[in-house]
């Protein structure tokens, strides 16, 4: 599981949601850059995100950022969610499962 | 290390209600330069306008302006702390004649404190015929009497003229953000306006601070692979920024919490889009080069690279715009079985409510414990079977009376009328107003911020 060589933070603006992934350990940046992309999350995140997914790449530090379009339901101000701000989206993004080559 | 000069900024909250004691505790303890603060959502404008339109006597100002500053105030005259903070929102000049009542009480005397408007552009906007929403492309001159509050997120200019003329206490309406913490560093260090990297620099040092607790420890602990200490007293974080370019990050000493490299990643990404073009008032700032190296326990240094593009033409503003209300209740039930007798009382929800021919704008019921908060998302498991289960009924429509009805039907009523067993958990009323949040874009020209000062 993700939540195991990763961690996420995920913060809202509007409608949208930007979730990160950020290894612990440099080693595994590049296995999950190669497995984590954006049409992966997209398709992880059916029925809660409903428009594009961009990632965008911190290469200096080590970290992934996956912009979530039509994400929150509206956007805090009209969601009917529980969680209106998405704020436990990153929780959500670290229950995603990997392969990690021996 | 060579430098001639070092300015300390401390972050004193990072949302309304934010803790105050972390921040007197900063002020007495940390040697503090500066204190900012944090303290306007979205969603602050709107409800305390419309708090306003209920209440004529309401002050307009952070409803924890009066409770904060009174135990930050005298912390900071004491200490020579200067205080900048957007805790003005809809009215600053208020905030500032009660700051400035609260200084005299305390018995000091040449202190000055100024107020920071012209953020407020409903006016403008209304007056407007070309200007769409980002979000929907919508006239905005069309909402009319609906749109409550229309707020700038206007540059830190101001704030640094205000300091030139040698305010203590600045306080504004809506500001940038990260702009709170880059005035006191462009007013210490003069980097002129068009000092693009240095005022991208001041952006991060912003970035990172503004949300309180959230760079020492707080929005991050995740047990067993991120342990906080004593996070009950967590720490706020303070930044050290010096004039040879080097910054650092940390918290007051003997605080819970920690200042980490993994604290401080999680934070530079946190609700920004496009790390090349992260946009501000005052620079475009790219920082999809930075890095961040631990040189101490609980201090964290700024590396990489962060580089500054020219300003944007046009400026954001923050729109409240009134329709209609929400409303939530919820049930609950426990023991074996709990997960069917809740589906049972959403279905009976449902049916219930089409019976009556409630005709909400939209209506959700959801089982917390199973699906309320990721829905049936991919990844979350199936058939469980909790011994717990609540139904949570949310809607949104015009009719107040009608969302009203909706929640007894989902808390008193369910208990005589529906499964054995069910816990109402909440008490009414639970209908508010929904002011829904757009933006736009304006030209910078259509801004006229004012200074106003108050010496005691």
């Amino acid at each position: 599981m993700l939540r195991e060589i990763a961690h996420s933070r995920a913060g809202d603006k509007g409608n949208i949601s930007n979730v990160s992934v950020i290894p612990y350990e440099r080693k595994y940046y590049e296995i999950i850059k190669e497995q984590v992309t954006a049409e992966v999350v997209k398709d992880y995140f059916k029925g809660i995100c409903l428009g594009e997914v961009t990632r965008y790449e911190w290469d200096a530090m080590g970290g992934l950022n996956f912009v979530m379009e039509e994400a929150l339901d509206g956007g805090n101000t009209r969601s009917l969610r529980v969680d209106g701000y998405g704020k436990s989206l990153s929780a959500y993004m670290l229950s995603m499962y990997i392969d990690i080559p021996e | 290390m060579q430098y001639e000069k070092k300015v300390r900024i401390g972050d004193g909250s990072g949302c309304a209600e934010d803790r105050i004691d972390a921040a007197v505790e900063m002020i007495e303890r940390a040697n503090l330069d500066y204190m900012c603060f944090d303290s306007l959502s979205e969603n602050e404008l709107s409800a305390l306008t419309i708090m306003k339109l209920k209440n004529p006597e309401a002050k307009g100002y952070d409803i924890q302006l009066e409770d904060r500053m009174g135990q930050v105030l005298p912390a900071a005259l004491e200490h020579k702390v200067k205080v900048i903070g957007n805790m003005g929102s809809t009215n600053p000049v208020a905030a500032m004649e009660y700051v400035s009542g609260l200084a005299i009480k305390l018995g000091y005397k040449g202190i000055k404190v100024a107020a920071v408007t012209g953020d407020n552009v409903r006016d403008y906007l209304l007056n407007s015929r070309d200007i769409y929403t980002v979000e929907g492309h919508l006239p905005v001159h069309e909402f009319g009497d609906k749109l409550v509050a229309a707020n700038a997120y206007i540059s830190s200019s101001p704030i640094v003229e205000a300091l030139k003329n040698g305010a203590n206490v600045v306080l504004t309406g809506r500001v940038g953000d990260s702009g709170l913490f880059l005035a006191p560093l462009r007013y210490e260090f003069g980097w002129a306006e068009n000092d693009w990297d240095n005022l991208a620099r001041g952006i991060v040092v912003g970035h990172q601070l503004e949300c309180s607790g959230q760079l020492t420890g707080g929005y991050y602990a995740d047990p067993p692979f991120k342990v906080v200490e004593n996070i009950h007293r967590i720490g706020f974080p303070f930044a050290d920024v010096y004039d040879n370019g080097d910054i650092f990050f940390s918290k007051t000493e003997g605080t819970g919490g920690l200042v980490s490299v993994d604290c401080c990643k999680e934070q530079i990404i946190y609700e920004v889009h496009d790390p090349s073009n992260y946009i501000h008032a005052e620079v475009i700032a790219d920082i999809s080069g930075v890095n961040f190296e631990q040189v101490a326990k609980d201090v964290v240094k700024l590396t990489g690279v962060v580089k500054g593009k020219p300003a944007p033409e046009k400026l954001k503003v923050a729109l409240g715009v009134r329709n209609g209300y929400f409303a939530t209740s919820q049930i609950w039930y426990g023991g074996p079985g709990a997960r069917g007798r809740a589906e049972e009382t959403r279905k009976m929800l449902y049916a219930r409510f089409d019976y009556l021919g409630y005709k909400p704008d939209v209506l959700s019921i959801s089982l917390l414990g199973i699906n309320a908060m990721f829905g049936d998302a991919p990844g979350v498991p199936k058939n469980t079977d909790p011994w717990e289960v609540g139904v949570r009924m949310a809607a949104r429509g015009q009719n107040p009376k009608e969302l009203l009805d909706m929640v007894r039907e989902t808390s008193k009523h369910v208990n005589t009328s529906s499964m054995a067993g069910g816990s109402c958990a909440q008490s009414m009323p639970a209908v508010r107003e929904v002011v829904e949040y757009y933006s736009v874009l304006i030209p910078r020209d259509a801004i006229n911020a004012k200074i106003t000062y108050m010496g005691v």
